[in-house]
């Protein structure tokens, strides 16, 4: 198992873990899946970033990484 | 009563901050704001009060009561009124040493580069996906850079796109997206991300007219408020 911090945004808030700061996933995990373990469609993931950087669904996600998701963002 | 005496008192706080060479780039500066809703209002008022000499802006909406909760210019009285015509009234009481021109016009694909051509810069205030594309487009073909800013609930972005650059595909996605809103449309707005993320397109359309650096190219400045959570993107 790795440890990461997983942020999840605005309406994807809901399914944010209480220790999102020091989260437990296998190695080998990609933001899809993970996002699938949440029970988040992954079609809602419109921003994904790790380390500051944005990235992609099937990106490979390691030991102490940040990783945030944003659904898409549009109003004025 | 009060009268302004000079330009200079006018601007007296800013002088600290901005220079008087500074102060005049921004006087001579043409900015054209795209939407005046909940970021459109607040980008204008602060662009007029800073010194922007030339602004213009469109949108073919009126006010109606769910614009009360943050869209700076809708007030009671003037439900049902034109956001153009209530923009125009409230530049006047501010600044009425800058030239201005809000109109009740809706940009489309045939006339955007129109609206928005002999601009310094463009702010991109709307509240469609599919038309951020369309202004995207035209702000290129008149190689003016773009201030974008968007919001849904406590959350927002702001990025900047200089002609050559790829923009909106990178945060959007490509020709596959697959919608035209975003979760605004579930969640509203609340006034403060709406009062945030202008400021910040505001201090990036500044740094652009006065060549100053720090500028969100290729990045993605996003905030939410509910969690205190700030942070700049690399984009690419």
């Amino acid at each position: 198992m790795i440890k990461i911090e997983i942020r999840l945004f605005a309406d994807l808030n809901e399914f944010q873990p209480v220790n999102f700061e020091n989260f437990s996933i296998a190695e080998e995990t990609s933001v899809y899946q993970l996002l699938l373990d949440f029970g988040i469609d992954p079609n809602r993931a419109k921003i994904i970033f790790i380390n500051g950087k944005k990235s992609n669904l099937n990106d490979l996600i390691n030991n102490g990484d940040r990783v945030g998701v944003f659904p898409p963002v549009g109003g004025g | 009563m009060n009268t302004i005496n000079s330009f200079s008192d006018r601007y007296k706080r800013n002088q600290n901050l901005l220079n008087q060479n500074q102060q005049d780039k921004l006087f001579k500066s043409k900015v054209c704001i795209i939407g005046l809703g909940g970021l459109g209002g607040c980008v204008v008022e602060m662009l007029a009060r800073i010194g922007i000499g030339n602004l213009k802006g469109y949108d073919s909406d009126t006010f109606d009561s769910t614009n009360l909760n943050r869209q700076l210019y809708s007030q009671e009285n003037l439900l049902g009124v034109s956001k153009a015509e209530a923009t125009s009234e409230r530049i006047k009481l501010i600044n009425s040493q800058i030239q201005f021109k809000f109109l009740d016009t809706l940009l489309t694909n045939k006339n955007a580069y129109d609206l928005i051509k002999g601009s310094d810069v463009v702010m991109d205030c709307l509240d469609s996906i599919e038309t951020r594309f369309v202004l995207e487009a035209a702000s290129k073909k008149a190689n003016i850079p773009l201030v974008s800013g968007a919001i849904a609930g406590v959350s927002g972005q702001v990025t900047v796109i200089f002609p050559e650059d790829k923009g909106f595909e990178l945060i959007y996605g490509g020709k596959k997206r697959s919608s035209n809103h975003g979760i605004e449309k579930e969640l509203g707005n609340l006034c403060y991300s709406a009062f945030l993320i202008s400021s910040i397109q505001v201090s990036q359309c500044i740094n652009i007219l006065l060549n100053q650096n720090n500028i969100l190219r290729n990045q993605l400045f996003v905030a939410d408020l509910s969690s205190n959570f700030f942070e700049i993107i690399d984009l690419i």
